[in-house]
């Protein structure tokens, strides 16, 4: 990780002067917090802060949150402003970055993690005014103090990206987003936490904190294993390309085009992995075409396009082996599969591989054809839309590159050009018109 | 159905039961009783997975709570009928063997559970016995950890239990007291009553929600390498399964040479995909039958530019200077040659193994056949 930038530093101090500011006033207001829980809390919370899981959005999630929360819970209505300040500050330390390059990190997340727990704290101060400590009141002093963590953490988070990367201000609120709800248990348990040792003693924490780190090394387990399953996919079939030139990056590039679609149709977090392993896979049965094939110019035999036919069947087979892709793979016909608009309960997966798949083949050269330009490639899939075509796919992905101003086809094209391939008609699916079809099932 | 709507279904007529009971009965503890009912079928349903397939079920650590609360005929009504109803429930996804055997050990389960809480009762309602509990308790954790890591790093002996299946338990037997403690406090203080198991079951759920994500994306992994394995059979490559059955043959022989659960993977993944490469190789039909060095070089080199597969890739070149993975190697080398000797015209397994020992020049290391002898000599005895 690289230094503090120098913008970051001004930024940094002045949220610095804010937290001794707000620590000289909070000591002034409330009493002093108990030296036993300060110890218990504090080395908790940086036990906690040196565990954190680092989740695909490139948010860090650690127990550090609970345990700053339940520290909150149990300074309760006296001590809240100054414990808070205290731990939630400690949240921000963590061990292996103090050396001499990161050290301005430090300050930076002490700073913050600190202000953003003052008003944490200032919050639950408030909701308990008459200093009860009863179920209903502390419960909702507990979430008046998340949601008062979450505007403070949002709004300094916010202003220090601004200044570091000159992004507008609404980009980094939807990044923070997530952060919201990935918050949410963790202030439940934090709650859970504060009570029992308010009830019972440092002692009984033991049970709250086991299963909770259970948690996370299962979680962290769980994203190491997703993270193994996408690089292998994505390298093998990287590596797998490589047999055919002209289809190199094919695979990768349908992915992404599935990926437009799937995020103009809404898609959730998990119908979008699924969609993406499915749309990188979608030509594995490719592998077991002969390469004498699979490269040959000009038309193909009758019996060499049964043989390449054969590579969709495989596809879908070897698809239907792995669980999660089931839905997808058995909703996909090999043979000449076309949309279907009776068909209400298809899964329009299999359609978005399939637009995403022509336009890929229409805007890259084949072995039997130069590259198409975007605007003819566009017009064909308009034109085959509702026949051949998902309606609603076409115009997603045209909606989705134009609104990203991207190029793609002839002269647009990231692979070396290929000077040997034939000019050629449309052929939208890749092969389609230049086999003599008369004697191919229509 | 699917699960996670099953479990909704079964907690919205559990709520429903709790309520019907506290109208019915305002002053009575039959509530209570349908809410751990309630918590016993649904802990039936939600399960921590862990690694050889088999699960534990979160209901043990509602049994504790019901255990630890309730005379003795009030528990096992709650517990047989909550057990009555998870029977019905897996109806669908089980054989009734299998129903049968599952119904016993939970009823062996909950009388021990009762058992045990008779007996410590007295310990955990004071507030000054309570912590030395949980320190037998952590001592217990500690001493089966570091049996395991002796086990497994020194005398590099595969555990009967792996580290998943631990922690699982470890989980749910802190939850039940953790849920327990909510419950009914400790000498009668913090007693939040039927709050309390709901509360504090929270961050059981957070472990079972990991402990799913987990499963599903293993399984995912697991699959996605299976069906990879199988293009060069759909080519025509090789005989049909033959990377199943190396792989299967291969980490057994690894278990018996003691490798530790991260080389049997490695060794398993090498098996799995040591053909791969040839796909990318020119045609047979064209080219001829290629050289088996020169696939294994292709396979190799593109598996360990991929870091998961990179052990895997080490395994299938096999010219490491680590001496476990020139092992793995030869491990891998003489199952994948006993395949093609038996599965190709179905010769007898003495005769394979003849075969392969009686190659000349010490082609196939020692250690590697002796423990392929063993491993097709028990696996005869357990057909």
């Amino acid at each position: 990780m690289n230094p503090l930038p120098n913008e970051l530093r001004w930024f940094t101090g002045v949220v610095l002067a804010a937290v001794c500011v707000a620590a000289g006033v909070t000591l002034r207001v409330d009493n002093p917090p108990p030296l036993e829980a300060i110890v218990v809390f504090g080395a908790l919370v940086i036990f906690s802060a040196a565990q954190p899981v680092h989740l695909p959005n490139g948010v860090d999630l650690s127990p550090a949150f609970m345990v700053c929360m339940a520290a909150i819970v149990v300074f309760g209505h006296e001590a809240a402003l100054a414990g808070a300040l205290l731990i939630g500050a400690l949240s921000g330390v963590r061990v292996g970055m103090c050396n001499r390059v990161q050290w301005g990190w430090v300050l930076f997340n002490f700073s913050v993690a600190g202000l953003s727990f003052l008003a944490a704290g200032a919050a639950y101060r408030a909701a308990t005014g008459g200093g009860t400590d009863s179920l209903p009141v502390t419960l909702l002093g507990t979430a008046l103090a998340t949601a008062a963590y979450l505007v403070t953490i949002s709004v300094l988070l916010g202003a220090s990206y601004t200044l570091d990367q000159q992004r507008p201000w609404r980009d980094t609120l939807a990044e923070l987003a997530p952060m919201a709800v990935q918050v949410l248990p963790f202030s439940l348990l934090g709650f859970l936490l504060g009570r029992l040792y308010l009830e019972h003693g440092a002692a009984v924490l033991v049970l709250v904190v086991v299963p909770v780190l259970i948690a996370r090394e299962m979680f962290a387990s769980y994203l190491k294993v997703k993270e193994a399953h996408d690089e292998t996919v994505q390298m093998l079939i990287r590596a797998l390309e490589t047999k055919d030139r002209y289809t190199a990056g094919h695979s990768g590039r349908v992915a992404t085009y599935a990926r437009y679609m799937g995020e103009e149709f809404m898609f959730g977090p998990s119908r979008m992995e699924r969609l993406r392993f499915a749309a990188l896979m979608h030509d594995i049965g490719k592998l077991v075409v002969p390469n004498h094939i699979l490269n040959k110019p000009g038309k193909l035999t009758e019996e060499e396009f049964a043989r390449v036919r054969l590579h969709e069947r495989v596809s879908v087979q070897m698809l239907s082996n792995i669980d999660f892709l089931r839905p997808i793979a058995a909703a996909t016909h090999s043979d000449a599969m076309r949309f279907d608009p009776d068909d209400e309960d298809h899964p329009v997966e299999p359609y978005i591989i399939m637009v995403a798949d022509a336009y890929d083949a229409m805007t890259s050269t084949r072995s039997y054809r130069k590259a198409l330009t975007q605007e003819v490639a566009f017009k064909e899939l308009r034109d085959k839309s509702g026949t051949q075509f998902h309606p609603e796919c076409v115009e997603a992905l045209i909606a989705a590159i134009e609104k990203r101003g991207e190029r793609h086809g002839r002269g647009h094209e990231t692979e070396a050009a290929f000077a040997d391939a034939p000019e050629a008609g449309v052929g939208s699916a890749g092969l389609g018109d230049l086999v003599d079809r008369e004697g191919v099932k229509p | 159905m699917t699960k996670n709507r099953r479990a909704g279904v079964l907690a919205l007529l559990g709520i429903v039961a709790v309520v019907v009971a506290r109208l019915a009965e305002p002053d009575g503890r039959v509530d209570d009783l349908a809410l751990l009912g309630t918590g016993i079928v649904l802990g039936e349903v939600l399960v921590l997975r862990v690694e050889d397939r088999s699960a534990v079920p979160l209901s043990f650590a509602v049994m504790l709570v019901a255990a630890s609360s309730f005379d003795f005929a009030p528990y096992v009504l709650t517990v047989l009928a909550a057990q009555l109803v998870a029977y019905l429930v897996r109806v669908s996804e089980t054989t009734p063997t299998h129903r049968l055997a599952t119904l016993t050990e939970r009823i062996a389960v909950a009388a021990a559970t009762f058992g045990a809480y008779q007996q410590s009762r007295a310990l955990l309602d004071h507030r000054e016995t309570v912590a030395a509990v949980l320190g037998v308790l952590g001592a217990t954790a500690a001493v089966q950890w570091a049996t395991d890591w002796v086990v497994r790093r020194v005398l590099r002996a595969p555990t009967s239990v792996g580290v998943r299946n631990r922690l699982a338990w470890l989980a749910i037997a802190s939850s039940g007291i953790l849920m327990t403690v909510g419950y009914r406090g400790i000498d009668g203080d913090g007693r939040l009553g039927l709050w309390g198991p709901v509360l504090f079951a929270t961050p059981l759920l957070a472990a079972w929600y990991a402990y799913e994500r987990l499963d599903a994306a293993t399984l995912a992994y697991r699959q996605t390498i299976e069906s990879l394995a199988m293009a060069p059979e759909f080519g025509g490559l090789v005989l049909p399964g033959h990377a199943q059955r190396v792989a299967a043959l291969a980490s057994a022989i690894g278990a018996e040479l003691g490798f530790s659960a991260n080389e049997v993977d490695d060794l398993e993944k090498a098996a799995l995909l040591h053909h791969l490469g040839q796909v990318t190789l020119e045609d047979p039909e064209v080219a001829g039958r290629p050289d088996p060095a020169e696939v294994a070089g292709v396979t190799s080199a593109m598996l360990r530019e991929i870091r998961p597969l990179a052990g895997a890739g080490r395994i299938i070149a096999g010219d490491a200077d680590d001496e476990s993975v020139r092992l793995a190697a030869a491990v891998l080398k003489v199952a994948s040659a006993y395949d093609d000797i038996t599965a190709g015209d179905g010769t007898p397994s003495d005769v394979a193994l003849e075969t392969l020992r009686s190659v000349p020049g010490y082609a196939y290391e020692p250690r590697a056949l002796v423990a392929l002898e063993r491993t097709v000599r028990s696996r005869r005895v357990s057909r």
